[in-house]
């Protein structure tokens, strides 16, 4: 059973209460999300991410479509004492201190005093925050802010965790860290829900995207398989000459990296065992043969490019 | 245990509250303000001028201390002081609903296993509270000061802590839902000051009016928001009235509970429409 269902979800924020006409955020959004996963939500800015989440997370309403967390509806607030949540553009009361926000998001969490005191010192050593709990919010700089709304996250040692941007604002050994804990809390059996605009960072963290452009979805998968093409390989052998390089371009229209490496788009596999059989034949040691991956970031271009012609 | 039972949610928004209210410089203001009287109370007393009145007045064979006492107390509870505690308190209540919806902040409080209907009920509490602890703060050591000096304890002066928290009550959720909402300070303060004090002050006198207005329509419509508005003005004549001893009675000026029920009224509908506007609110 997924974690998170969504079909048919659509948002339409209408301009005034009475007005008919809107913005569609969302467009017949159908979504599973298995549990125990790191799953990337992608998009460009207005693409709708923000907006799923927040309705996942009670915050909006949808308009029309069915939304569950845990096999329930969303307006079941009891549900958020699973969830823990990493806001974007998140403000914290300026007289608070790191102590104060988590005892208070602890409590609102429904935890007592004896359970949480120990959780948020570890949760403030883990981000690096612990030397600073007793600091007003407002001397913190924006990477301590982000460390501490990503520790507040999951304070509640929650099953579903949603994060809008963790790593914003944070410099790269921090960015490391965050990467490092999500995939912690991943594998102490926690589901994320990670929204993020830095596409390499997906790559590395999550197991599954869902990339959405205008309120549509647009691609949903498992990131290995978006990130390796099918029909074309990349080939690693000993120096190859002058006279196959031109066989291989000509005759098979290979990309050439070096005289030790180029990738081939091929119709079958047939097409690939006749190169190899070509390359032993010139007395080219193979070293490898493997699918050629593309980035993240590449098929996300391409994908809303193509989306974009469509509509 | 009572420890354990306020480590609730509702508890955790009331506290909330009392710290960002005491983060702010009103509240910091009301009590520099009510120390001030408290601290210049003793001091007047204390004057040889203000010594001397009571037996001076002793000279007329009507003179009562009792009433001469109270009648001092009672000028602590008067239209001016009225005026100026609950504008304070407008003030300062005023940022509570708009800071908690800042972009940013209310993502943090509305992604928490607590009920829209829980927070705002939480607010209202700690609003309340907070202007009961003030009342207290101000009214007590006035009432102590005045009975040790004077020998006269009227305990009923005490009523006027209870009185004034339920007129703040009765104006607090329509503060409450203007900044729901305008989710401006500045909004729902102007808004506020307006309805309450010009507005409820003209409707508060209305039998006056009416000896000047024959229109039965216009009657109507000031009848209507009589009835409809809390009216802080009666509620003070009813603590007035409470303290004097007069409330009630065959000499009293009220004989309805009519301005406590329709303000118990209006707190609870406020409270409701508040309620459910913040319950279908996207945020």
């Amino acid at each position: 059973m997924p974690l998170i269902e969504t079909d048919n979800l659509t948002k339409i924020f209408k301009s005034s209460t009475f007005s008919k006409t809107g913005i569609t955020a969302l467009r017949n959004l159908s979504l599973k999300i298995e549990q125990g996963i790191i799953f990337g939500l992608l998009g460009p800015n207005g693409a709708g991410k923000t907006t799923l989440v927040k309705i996942l997370l009670g915050m909006v309403h949808p308009t029309s479509g069915i939304v569950k967390v845990f096999n329930e509806n969303v307006t079941n607030y009891r549900i958020r004492k699973k969830i823990g949540y990493l806001p974007e553009d998140h403000r914290f009361p300026d007289y608070m201190n790191a102590n104060e926000i988590m005892s208070f998001f602890a409590l609102l969490s429904g935890l007592k005093k004896n359970d949480f005191d120990k959780v948020i010192r570890k949760n403030l050593e883990l981000v690096d925050m612990y030397n600073y709990r007793d600091m007003k919010v407002k001397k913190y700089s924006k990477g301590m802010l982000q460390r501490l709304a990503f520790a507040q996250s999951f304070i509640n040692n929650p099953e579903l965790i949603i994060l809008d941007e963790p790593t914003e604002g944070v410099d790269p050994i921090g960015r490391k860290a965050i990467r490092d804990i999500i995939l912690e809390l991943k594998k102490n059996g926690a589901t994320i829900l990670l929204n993020s605009h830095l596409l390499s960072e997906v790559e590395l963290v999550c197991d599954k995207v869902a990339i959405l452009n205008k309120g549509e979805l647009i691609k949903e998968g498992v990131v290995e398989d978006l990130l390796t093409s099918a029909d074309t390989f990349n080939i690693i052998c000993s120096d190859m000459n002058d006279e196959v390089i031109n066989h291989l371009l000509l005759q098979n229209k290979a990309t050439i990296k070096n005289k030790n490496e180029f990738s081939i788009k091929i119709k079958d596999y047939s097409e690939l065992n006749n190169i190899i059989d070509f390359l032993r034949k010139n007395r080219i040691l193979i070293h490898s043969v493997s699918k050629d991956k593309i980035s993240l970031e590449n098929i996300f271009i391409n994908l809303l490019e193509n989306s974009n012609v469509k509509n | 245990m009572l420890k354990t039972k306020m480590e609730t949610p509702f508890f955790a928004l009331v506290f909330n509250t009392f710290k960002e209210a005491f983060s702010k410089k009103v509240l910091l203001i009301i009590f520099i303000f009510f120390s001030l009287i408290i601290i210049l109370i003793p001091i007047i007393i204390n004057l040889d001028a203000v010594e001397v009145i009571p037996y001076m007045l002793q000279s007329d064979p009507s003179f009562d201390y009792n009433k001469f006492i109270m009648t001092v107390e009672l000028a602590f509870i008067s239209q001016i002081p009225l005026l100026i505690v609950m504008t304070i308190f407008i003030v300062m209540s005023s940022s509570f609903i708009p800071s908690m919806l800042q972009k940013g902040y209310v993502e943090f409080i509305l992604a928490r296993p607590v009920s829209r209907a829980t927070i705002i009920l939480s607010k209202f509490v700690a609003g309340v509270l907070i202007i009961f602890f003030a009342m207290c703060y101000i009214i007590i050591p006035v009432w102590l000061i005045i009975s040790i000096k004077t020998g006269v304890w009227h305990f009923q002066f005490l009523y006027s802590i209870l009185w004034y928290t339920f007129i703040f009550a009765s104006l607090y959720p329509l503060i409450i839902l203007t900044g729901l909402i305008t989710r401006s300070n500045t909004l729902t303060l102007i808004l506020n000051l307006i309805i309450f004090f010009p507005f409820s002050a003209v409707i508060s006198i209305k039998d006056t009016i009416y000896k000047f207005i024959s229109n039965k329509i216009i009657i109507f419509i000031i009848d209507f928001f009589y009835y409809l508005f809390p009216k802080p003005w009666d509620l003070r004549t009813m603590c007035e009235a409470t303290i004097n001893g007069t409330f009630n009675t065959s000499s009293g000026i009220f004989y309805s509970y009519q301005p406590i029920i329709t303000s118990v009224i209006f707190i609870i509908t406020m409270l409701s429409i508040s309620i459910y506007y913040f319950s279908n609110k996207d945020f």
